[in-house]
């Protein structure tokens, strides 16, 4: 029997993912469905979880991805399942840095969750191929290479062109060259809208 | 009488040396002026002239006429719209002073363009950072409409299922799965797309140390600015009081005076046998309690207590 724990601050989809754990098979049981990412760990020790399906974007600002980490370190044993809908370019690589197991797109995965979950108490791995494409301006995101990406994520993070060459490694004129050639892809004609326009996509989501 | 002569001409040369030197100066676009131990002006060109009367209403008659402008801030601004920067060097080899007078007009201008843009900066970068907090309820809003259209489908398949069991009768092996199908609908109708996903993280927390059979004792109030803090650091309590102390209550008093809020946290377990160590759980609560303008102090006996102090004031973070 694997016990389970949900994670899911939105109250339809989290009664969703309970009657979906609860139907799926006898061999799963429910813990319990929490909002908050960060009171995962206190279930964890007063009570016994197997898996965690764990949203990203959880109540109060708390970070799933985060969570979860911390959660690993305590309790490596602890099947973790990472799920959202946000597009974010960078969630797959926080997941399997924090050690979750797998990895489930709420809308585009093409894979049922039972199967996910399946697969992941038989010990295996699920993870996308890829971060679904965002609309972005007159372009998706799968047109962005990665150092622009990387130039949207500091434009968001922290704003300043200067700070910016220093946290990439790269001159103030490269950034630059990066934020003209987003200009040029997207057809945004400002920095600020073009950081804006990241945040409101959920392309790029720091604060997770 | 040649040496007379030769001497004439060595003077005269002397001095059409100091007045190619005086032309020289004169045209340089900055103000300089040359003085020697006792303050007296050796030599001063047009430009300072200029600015020492612009500025004293007087040629210079002594180094102390130029005291207070060598004393004044960085930037002196002229009438005219020019700025200007005095700078004092001392020659100590000859006992000679010289003041440089720098037109900064250009530089000045730049400056304050340059603090006007960072503070427009600032305010957008202050408007961001709201965007990123509103994207989280613009994310939410869109699951809760992806779900009212799921269920709007359910609900298509409910309504078929039912015409179906009306016209032709329901089989008896599919009464259950028309039974359990019917049951979810109406859960999720009875429930409908009510937006109270907004949490209080603190109540959720009590809600949840409950279920699993620990209980939040708490006197006194919790201002919106200690929430984060109290949540993070009372969750960090109940998982130390059921790990180490085996105890199943917290409890948390607070006083709170001025801008300053003071929470004491204690349990009802066993008190600790063995010195405590700020591992992972308590150092990244104290980084976080710091990271606010706060402190954190352990008390160890007569039984565990941790102390925090925030100051509403000195909160480091929005």
């Amino acid at each position: 029997m694997t016990n389970v724990l949900i994670v899911e601050d939105e109250r339809l989809a989290s009664e969703m993912l309970c009657q979906y754990v609860k139907n799926a098979s006898e061999k799963y049981t429910l813990v319990d469905a929490i909002k908050n990412a960060d009171d995962a760990e206190m279930f964890c020790t007063i009570t016994k979880v197997d898996m965690i399906i764990m949203d990203i974007c959880a109540a109060g600002n708390s970070s799933g991805l985060k969570a979860a980490a911390k959660i690993k370190e305590r309790f490596p044993k602890i099947k973790i399942i990472i799920i959202t809908s946000a597009p974010e370019y960078r969630f797959i690589e926080k997941a399997k840095k924090a050690g979750a197991e797998s990895f489930w797109y709420k809308d585009a995965s093409s894979e049922e969750l039972i199967s996910v979950m399946d697969k992941t108490v038989a010990g295996g791995s699920v993870y996308p191929d890829c971060t679904p494409n965002v609309d972005f301006g007159f372009t998706d995101s799968s047109e962005f290479t990665d150092k622009e990406l990387e130039t949207l994520y500091w434009l968001v993070k922290v704003g300043s062109i200067s700070v910016i060459a220093e946290k990439m490694g790269i001159s103030v004129d490269g950034v630059n060259k990066h934020i003209r050639d987003l200009k040029n892809k997207t057809g945004i004609k400002n920095t600020n809208q073009l950081a804006i326009a990241a945040r409101g996509s959920r392309l790029v989501l720091p604060d997770y | 009488m040649a040496y007379y002569n030769k001497m004439t001409e060595n003077l005269l040369a002397k001095l059409r040396v100091s007045a190619m030197i005086k032309e020289a100066v004169d045209n340089l676009p900055c103000g300089v002026c040359f003085f020697n131990a006792n303050g007296v002006p050796m030599l001063v060109n047009k430009v300072m002239h200029r600015l020492a009367f612009k500025l004293t209403g007087r040629d210079i008659q002594d180094i102390s006429d130029l005291d207070g402008i060598i004393s004044s801030p960085d930037e002196i601004f002229l009438e005219d719209g020019t700025v200007w920067r005095f700078v004092e060097k001392n020659h100590d080899k000859n006992d000679i002073t010289e003041i440089n007078a720098s037109d900064i007009t250009e530089l000045s201008c730049k400056k304050r363009e340059l603090k006007d843009s960072n503070a427009e900066q600032q305010d957008i970068m202050r408007r961001l950072e709201s965007l990123s907090k509103n994207v989280v309820s613009v994310t939410r809003n869109e699951e809760i409409l992806a779900m009212k259209m799921r269920i709007h489908s359910e609900l298509g398949y409910a309504l078929s299922a039912t015409r179906h069991f009306i016209s032709a009768g329901c089989p008896e092996g599919e009464k259950s799965e028309y039974i359990e199908l019917q049951r979810n609908m109406s859960k999720k109708l009875i429930g409908e797309v009510g937006n109270d996903d907004e949490t209080n993280i603190f109540s959720e927390l009590t809600k949840n140390a409950r279920k699993l059979g620990m209980e939040i004792i708490f006197d006194g109030e919790l201002p919106e600015y200690a929430e984060e803090i109290m949540t993070k650091a009372v969750r960090e309590c109940l998982i130390n009081t059921f790990r180490h102390a085996h105890g199943d209550k917290v409890f948390v008093r607070t006083e709170a005076s001025g801008d300053k809020y003071i929470a004491v946290i204690s349990n009802n377990g066993d008190p600790p046998k063995q010195p405590i160590t700020e591992g992972g759980g308590l150092s990244s609560l104290r980084k976080s309690i710091e990271g606010y303008g706060g402190t954190m102090t352990v008390f160890q006996k007569p039984e565990f207590s941790l102390k925090i102090t925030l100051n509403e004031k000195e909160q480091k973070y929005d």
